[in-house]
């Protein structure tokens, strides 16, 4: 790249869901970037660009939204480069957002995430159309349904039962009690037993109230917000500066049947249970920054059930199959050998689709910059960040790191 | 030329409800007399089942029995009084999910319980003139989707299908001949855009006596005389059997006997399916029966006619065993539900229009 | 009046004739798509596109294996409104990734057994069913599969 870029601002907005109940997506793009401008110390008018990403037209039943969020910001007329990739758009808006700024083109770019779910009569309706959709939401299976076959797939390939998941999720919840934005913050770990209870003992098929304990919580609508400048200009802002140094984001079939062997060099010997497009990005994006696996100090990743294990194999931190012990071992703690999802995570954090890639960056910055309060991770330099998109049809990989 | 069966298939959902069950919500009769009129359980949709769906897995069946591939069928008649759609052949749907060639004769066929053996007859005729060498016909009806609840026939409305493969090659069963009469008659009757059929009047038993007993009488003997045929020749005589009873009474009428009425009736276990009722009693009959064999087939359908066949099985009827399921067989495959599940999976509850939730 | 019917109509997904007339055969009779170049088979059909693995744009139809085995099943916990699949409940649909005769793998869910029953392994066959109604009312009809006996 040209230049290195920096994050020297972050906000998100406020996370309760009796905010997001009274509040319209303008809003809640405002409070997230308004924080984030003050965190800088920068005014609005001084944004050259600013690329969006959120989950799809129909999920936030809007578009044409460039305009909107220009002017709504006081930053019209900077032109604001729109897109949608689920719950994976973070990544494809602020890689884009580095290249802007790697490239030379602007100084000064904004960066934000953000869906709004709870304007639906019906979101089950909608938020779904991010599979392969003619032969999958068309016909009444829905992503979740893939994620949990995928979950399926990993428990009997590797001899799992449902407690390595349990874990992850307990961990989440241990972690979000000490975060003071965290949407289950308060609310107590669920115990081993509540997290494995099974329909039929013994059948590995999890039942509704054990799901619900450890399901993504959307809150109805959120937002995260960066700023990015090039390194030749951290000196004028006040935080340590936290560079993106490396970032890739891969795909595969969004059809589950064709993940199962995609018949292309570095696919094909995937299947549900592993991620191969998500090795591929992992490396593309450690050659990069100049770093192996062993660098890796903390992971911020997208959890739904098994995709913490996918990755953190993925990343080259577990050998395959070995993820499940090494959550169960305590990996993912804070004094583990690689503390994961240390804001709470998607599990007890917040799901937002539009905001979880900034949400996960922006801890990130948090941890990197050292004022991560009670939940602070022993001087982190190197974070990955890891973005799911529906039942894993686009990931990415980007590396956050502070000198 | 020789014309005749080559192949059959059958479909009957596995949801099924005791008429006990509905007279346990109702009460609108006496329990004594279901059991003199001879029906004891019919069948319930899932709610992703309807005429198409059963119709497909019918034709799949007959076309597996025959061994014939779906390029080769030259026609496609399907019978039936409950297609989903009003205007729209449900007979396309049902090609096309089937595999046959976009070339072939096709329409839907409508004469209530008689529309399946109708389409027989247009067949013959495609077959006899050359203008196709196989032609299948499917009767297929969902005639408990039909009925309101609380009408007197949901006792014996229910839902099945039947697929058979005619030609002038590979014949398992001869059709010998064949004979109708109708008359315009309102026994039963649902207009354009109505969701329930009616019965024309509450009287049963004389809808029944001027309806399916007289018309399928003098369909019979029409067919006796044209063949020189007489009831002792056959072997056996299925006919439109809505309830138990009911071939008994026909049958009775014009001279069978019981030992040879007996093995067709299937009634008290599923029911009155429509356009496929007198084909799976045909069909339960032509799994056993031997090389040589002749059954009598009578169909009705409300409105009012009836047709009558007499088929003779062939020598190769015996290499059919066991490549479909049997129709007793399907009977047998069942699962009892209640008739609160009944009623909410045939979508007889009301339900908002606009759905804001799975369940609201 | 909807009312007639009792199956309710959904507001998304919206479909046009035209949308289903050309995943028709797909949705009826698993009809995929075979590169005539590699050999390489492709469910959901690619048309007239691009074989995924050697980019030729040399494709024909495929009839997918119709019978098959489970390699995974899950006990279906959620329930979606476009779907109007509330009245089976929750807890009582079953997705599944199966595995075709010919080595195509197809998403889609198990009918007509006891859930709790299901072993993965399991042989299944195609049949079709009637998924819903569409967004201008009328029937949709598509594949499912069940435990082949």
């Amino acid at each position: 790249m040209n230049r290195r870029v920096a994050i020297v601002g972050v906000g998100q907005s406020p996370r309760e869901v009796s905010y997001s109940r009274r509040h319209t997506w303008r809003d809640i793009v405002v409070a997230a970037v308004y924080e984030a401008l003050e965190d800088a110390g920068i005014g609005p008018r001084e944004i050259q660009a600013g690329f969006v990403n959120y989950h799809g037209e129909m999920y936030i039943e809007t578009g044409g939204i460039d305009p909107i969020i220009s002017d709504y910001l006081g930053m019209a007329p900077a032109p604001f480069n729109a897109g949608s990739a689920q719950c994976n758009g973070g990544a494809m808006s602020l890689s884009d957002g580095v290249m802007a700024v790697a490239s030379g083109r602007y100084d000064k770019v904004l960066v934000i995430g953000f869906d709004k779910e709870d304007v639906h009569v019906n979101p089950l309706d909608t938020f779904n159309v991010s599979f392969e959709v003619e032969y999958d939401y068309h016909l009444g299976l829905s992503h979740l349904d893939g994620i949990f076959l995928r979950e399926q797939a990993y428990m009997r390939k590797y001899g799992y039962d449902l407690s390595p998941v349990a874990k992850f999720a307990q961990q989440c919840y241990w972690y979000a009690n000490r975060n003071p934005r965290a949407v289950r913050g308060k609310d107590p770990i669920p115990s081993i037993e509540e997290l494995t209870k099974e329909i039929w003992p013994g059948s590995l098929q999890p039942c509704l109230d054990s799901i619900r304990k450890r399901s993504i919580c959307n809150n109805g609508g959120a937002a995260a917000a960066m700023i990015l400048v090039p390194e030749d200009q951290v000196q004028n802002y006040a935080h340590v500066p936290v560079f993106v140094d490396g970032f890739s984001i891969k795909v595969i079939s969004h059809y589950l049947g064709k993940q199962q062997n995609y018949p292309v060099p570095g696919l094909e010997n995937g299947d549900i249970a592993s991620m191969p497009h998500a090795a591929i990005a992992a490396k593309e994006a450690y050659k990069m920054a100049g770093i192996t696996a062993d660098d890796v100090d903390i992971v911020q990743l997208y959890d739904n059930q098994i995709t913490p294990m996918l990755f953190l194999e993925a990343l080259g931190i577990c050998e395959p199959g070995q993820a499940g012990r090494f959550i169960l071992e305590g990996g993912v703690a804070i004094d583990g050998h690689c503390p994961t999802n240390t804001d709470g995570g998607r599990t007890a954090f917040c799901l937002s689709s539009g905001a979880d890639v900034g949400d996960m960056v922006i801890e990130s910055v948090h941890q990197l910059r050292g004022n991560a309060g009670e939940r602070q991770v022993k001087d982190p330099k190197v974070s990955a960040c890891c973005g799911f998109a529906g039942c894993g049809g686009g990931i990415s990989v980007l590396i956050v790191r502070r000198d | 030329m020789q014309i005749g069966l080559v192949g059959y298939g059958a479909c009957i959902p596995r949801h099924r409800i005791a008429v006990k069950d509905i007279f346990d919500v109702w009460n609108n009769t006496v329990l004594e007399m279901l059991k003199g009129i001879k029906i004891e359980e019919r069948a319930v949709l899932q709610p992703d089942e309807d005429t198409i769906t059963m119709a497909v897995l019918a034709a799949k069946r007959a076309l597996k029995q025959s061994g014939l591939a779906p390029e080769q069928i030259d026609s496609l008649y399907l019978g039936t009084g409950t297609s989903p759609w009003d205007s729209k052949a449900s007979a396309m749907t049902v090609a096309e999910a089937l595999g046959l060639r976009p070339n072939i004769f096709i329409a839907d066929v409508q004469f209530s319980g008689k529309s399946a053996t109708a389409a027989m007859q247009m067949a013959m005729g495609l077959i006899g003139s050359g203008m196709t060498k196989f032609s299948m016909v499917i009767g297929s009806d969902t005639i408990n989707r039909h009925v309101a609840p609380g009408d007197l026939y949901e006792y014996t409305a229910s839902a099945g299908a039947v697929a058979l493969i005619i030609g002038s090659d590979r014949i398992i069963a001869e059709i010998e001949g064949t004979a109708s009469y109708g008359t315009d008659f309102s026994d039963f009757f649902r207009q354009e855009g109505s969701r329930f059929i009616r019965m024309g009047g509450q009287d049963i038993p004389a809808l029944l006596d001027m309806g399916l007993i007289e018309h399928s009488v003098i369909a019979a003997k029409a067919l006796f005389h044209k063949l020189g045929t007489k009831p002792s020749d056959y072997s056996y005589a299925v006919f439109q059997a809505i309830y138990g009873f009911v071939p008994f009474a026909i049958g009775g009428a014009l001279g069978f006997s019981p030992q040879q009425i007996g093995p067709g009736v299937i009634a008290p276990m599923i029911g009155d399916c429509g356009a496929a009722t007198s084909l799976l009693s045909l069909g339960s009959v032509l799994d056993i029966a031997k090389p040589g064999d002749s059954v009598f087939l009578s169909a009705y359908g409300f409105g009012a006619g009836s047709d009558a066949f007499s088929l003779k099985a062939t020598p190769s009827i015996v290499e059919t065993r066991g490549k479909s399921p049997a129709v007793r067989q399907l009977l047998e495959d069942k699962q009892l539900v209640s008739y609160g599940t009944a009623l909410k999976f045939e979508y007889k509850l009301l339900r908002p229009e606009n759905a804001a939730s799975p369940y609201v | 009046m909807n009312e007639f019917s009792g199956e309710q109509i959904y507001k998304n997904a919206v479909y046009t004739p035209m949308r289903t007339w050309q995943e028709r055969k797909g949705r009826l009779r698993l009809m995929g798509s075979r590169c005539k170049d590699c050999g390489q088979l492709w469910f959901p059909r690619r048309g007239e596109g691009v074989c995924g693995k050697c980019n030729s744009r040399n494709l024909e139809d495929y009839q997918c294996s119709q019978t098959g085995k489970i390699l995974y099943h899950w006990a279906f916990a959620f329930f979606f409104t476009l779907t109007g699949y509330g009245e089976r409940g929750t807890n009582n649909r079953v997705s599944t990734l199966i595995e075709l005769d010919d080595g195509v793998h197809i998403f889609s869910e198990i009918v007509d057994y006891e859930p709790e029953l299901i072993r993965d392994g399991m042989r299944v066959e195609m049949v079709v069913r009637k998924h819903r109604r569409e967004t201008n009312g009328n029937w949709f009809y598509a594949y499912k599969f069940v435990i082949s006996k």
